[in-house]
């Protein structure tokens, strides 16, 4: 039968049966639905996991000293200016971003009253601060033990939103870079409590240079030398930033480190950052870096796993609750095509009579069956989005600010939109197939009589 | 136009068997208008089904139109019943959600041509003499009426054979005289043979031959 003809006679067999086929088809539609919001979960909260917790870039590698050891014993290597050329070496290696520790202690001590009037006046004009916050900045008073590390400007490029990251001229502010990780926990915790502003990209320009005094510590006795009273400029923020500290441009981080730890501390890196050409070469790069002598960090990546893995599993035990409940539509939707069967026997026997073969009635009962599919599965989907809405608007409304927050607990990857459908006429179907085997196999002069 | 041979059909099996039809041979030369009479259960239905490519579960030869129904897939046996036979039933068989035009036209859903299908199916319509009918549903019409529709429908594809159960038995004696002068007319002007398996012998004047079913066998093949 022509695709145009069998469109017809479906829709007319669709019209005469719609009371039944509506009733079979709610299971399905609460199916779908429930298999779309998990999934949009699932996903959306991976994507907060990837994106916020622990961001992975698929085509770069971090690699670090061995650490074991044994391995140290046989010859582990420290990442000096040698070690970068022969990373560079390898073949399929794009680039090659160094990262160093500050390898002398550093404080900042904070003090709002020493915030010069017009920068307060200008922290006074950014939406949403209010006078309160306003005297809360004021009354500020900190005393930090600053950690940090250097590491290559291009890696931050696109963080940069106050300023330059690199090296400063004399006189001038450090840029620094701050962990997104850490600002989203400052934001959801400690600035709450106290009343202080939220930080976020649009804040940083209005941030004042902040005191940070090198070669320091509230707490150690055993600093040497001088100590080098500076200020920092909060330029960013970056996930290539360390946690608890702040992160400078390599340059400066290697003068500071000659400065007070001497030329090899100038020389040696904490690790490396490796970007690869495409993730087919990330093999190759592991296999030639453990050959330098050197360990690939898989720390974050494997945090990053552990935490998909659950996510993954706990939405795969969820997509099977609707899968079940999809089936058992399913089993509905095959009730219901085998009382319309019965109930269009001598038709079936007619259309036989007519013409009409085996293939012919198999194809007007699937074919039935998945138009039931689409608009179930559509119904479904649009269930299953206005859920996301309703929980999204209800976080929103209902529960308190945490960290990593998303905007939206969901997310909608485009093979889920066909995905639904797909699944739903899927299932129509094999509801279906069984009945329509039934009423292809059907002798049509026993149909036409009765038999 | 029709040759049959040595034709057994039996429903159920083993002990069970009931036997149908047994021994059927004859040849029915085309244009002609044959009626089938016999009792109750005699196997005329089973017959007509037998000849129109309905029932393909028997043994012997069936030979329709040149074609040995046996030796068909059901594909081109559906090709057979689309193209070369009509089928007209006792209790009409039309589709009540369907008006006259879209039940005549409904094997043209099977059909691989293109043809226009409602031009089609208002010609054969107003063929059979229902031009002012053309919109009405099954249930708006008489059962003369609803038999016209039928035939028409039988004709839509321009078949050469129309194979007619017992097509006056839900109708009185007036509408049933009419039914058989559209068939005669058919048979005459446009030259289709014509069988019909019917109780009231005595309507079909004009036959060509008259087969009497006794118990699955053919008792005779005359000239009434």
């Amino acid at each position: 039968m022509k695709p145009g003809k069998l469109s017809r006679i479906i829709s007319q067999n669709l019209r005469r049966n719609r009371k039944n086929l509506v009733f079979s088809s709610v299971g399905l539609v609460v199916g779908i639905s429930s298999f779309f919001f998990f999934i949009a979960l699932g996903h959306g909260i991976k994507h907060t996991v990837a994106t916020e917790i622990f961001p992975v870039d698929a085509n770069r590698i971090q690699v670090v000293p061995r650490t074991a050891q044994f391995d140290a014993l046989a010859g582990g290597r420290i990442i000096d200016d040698e070690a970068l050329q022969q990373f560079s070496a390898i073949s399929g290696i794009k680039a090659v971003y160094p990262r160093m520790k500050l390898a002398f202690l550093a404080s900042s001590k904070m003090d709002g009253r020493s915030i010069p009037p017009a920068a307060l006046s200008m922290i006074a004009k950014i939406p949403g601060i209010t006078p309160g916050m306003l005297g809360a900045v004021k009354d500020v008073r900190m005393w930090l033990e600053i950690m940090g590390n250097g590491i290559d400007p291009r890696l931050v490029r696109d963080d940069m939103v106050a300023g330059e990251f690199a090296d400063p001229q004399p006189g001038q502010p450090i840029p620094v870079m701050l962990s997104r990780r850490m600002i989203e926990i400052y934001n959801t915790s400690f600035a709450k409590a106290r009343n202080l502003p939220e930080i976020n990209e649009m804040l940083l320009p209005f941030i004042p240079p902040l005191p940070l005094t090198l070669n320091h510590s509230f707490i150690s006795r055993h600093v040497q030398g001088n100590e080098l009273q500076t200020r920092m400029k909060v330029v960013g923020l970056s996930h290539h930033a360390i946690m608890g500290g702040i992160t400078i441009p390599l340059e400066t981080a290697k003068k500071y480190n000659r400065q007070f730890a001497g030329e090899r501390a100038a020389q040696t890196y904490d690790a490396a950052i490796l970007e690869v050409e495409s993730s087919d070469w990330l093999g190759h790069a592991q296999e030639n870096v453990n050959r330098l002598g050197f360990d690939i960090d898989l720390s974050e990546k494997r945090m990053a796993e552990s935490v998909g893995l659950i996510v993954t599993l706990v939405t795969l035990g969820f997509s099977l609750i609707s899968l079940i409940i999809v089936g058992i539509a399913a089993v509905n939707i095959a009730h219901t095509f085998f009382m319309i069967i019965f109930e269009r026997r001598r038709e079936i026997g007619l259309m036989r009579a007519l013409g009409a073969s085996r293939a012919d009635i198999r194809a007007i009962i699937l074919g039935e069956a998945g138009f039931v599919g689409v608009i179930g599965g559509a119904m479904g989907m649009g269930l299953g989005i206005a859920g996301c809405l309703l929980v999204d608007f209800l976080v929103v409304k209902v529960l308190p600010d945490f960290p990593f927050k998303p905007d939206s607990f969901f997310a909608y990857p485009t093979w889920l939109f066909f995905g639904a459908i797909l699944f739903a006429v899927a299932f129509c179907v094999l509801g279906a197939y069984f009945p329509a085997r039934r009423a292809a196999a059907m002798d049509p002069s026993a149909a036409l009589t009765g038999r | 136009m029709i040759h049959l041979e040595d034709i057994h059909r039996s429903y159920g099996t083993g002990d069970a068997a009931t036997p149908a039809l047994a021994d059927i041979t004859l040849d029915v030369p085309s244009g002609a208008f044959v009626t089938v009479v016999g009792t109750s259960g005699s196997g005329k239905t089973t017959l007509l089904n037998i000849i129109g490519g309905l029932d393909t579960d028997y043994s012997g030869t069936a030979v329709v139109s040149g074609k040995n129904l046996r030796k068909m897939s059901d594909r081109e046996l559906s090709r057979f019943r689309n193209l070369t036979v009509g089928f007209v039933f006792q209790h009409f068989n039309l589709l009540e959600h369907l008006d006259a035009l879209q039940n005549v036209a409904l094997s043209a859903f099977f059909s691989a041509e293109d043809h226009k299908a409602a031009e089609r199916a208002e010609e054969v319509l107003v063929r059979v003499g229902l031009q002012d009918k053309l919109k009405k549903l099954p249930g708006q019409l008489s059962g003369g009426q609803k038999q016209r529709v039928a035939i028409a429908r039988a004709i839509f594809s321009r078949p050469r054979m129309i194979l007619a159960d017992e097509p006056t038995g839900n109708l009185d004696t007036n509408t049933g005289g009419q039914i058989i002068s559209l068939f005669e007319s058919l048979n005459q002007d446009d030259d289709l043979t014509i069988v019909a398996v019917t109780h009231e012998e005595f309507l079909f004047k004009n036959a060509t031959l008259a087969l009497h079913l006794e118990d699955g066998r053919l008792v005779n093949g005359q000239k009434p």
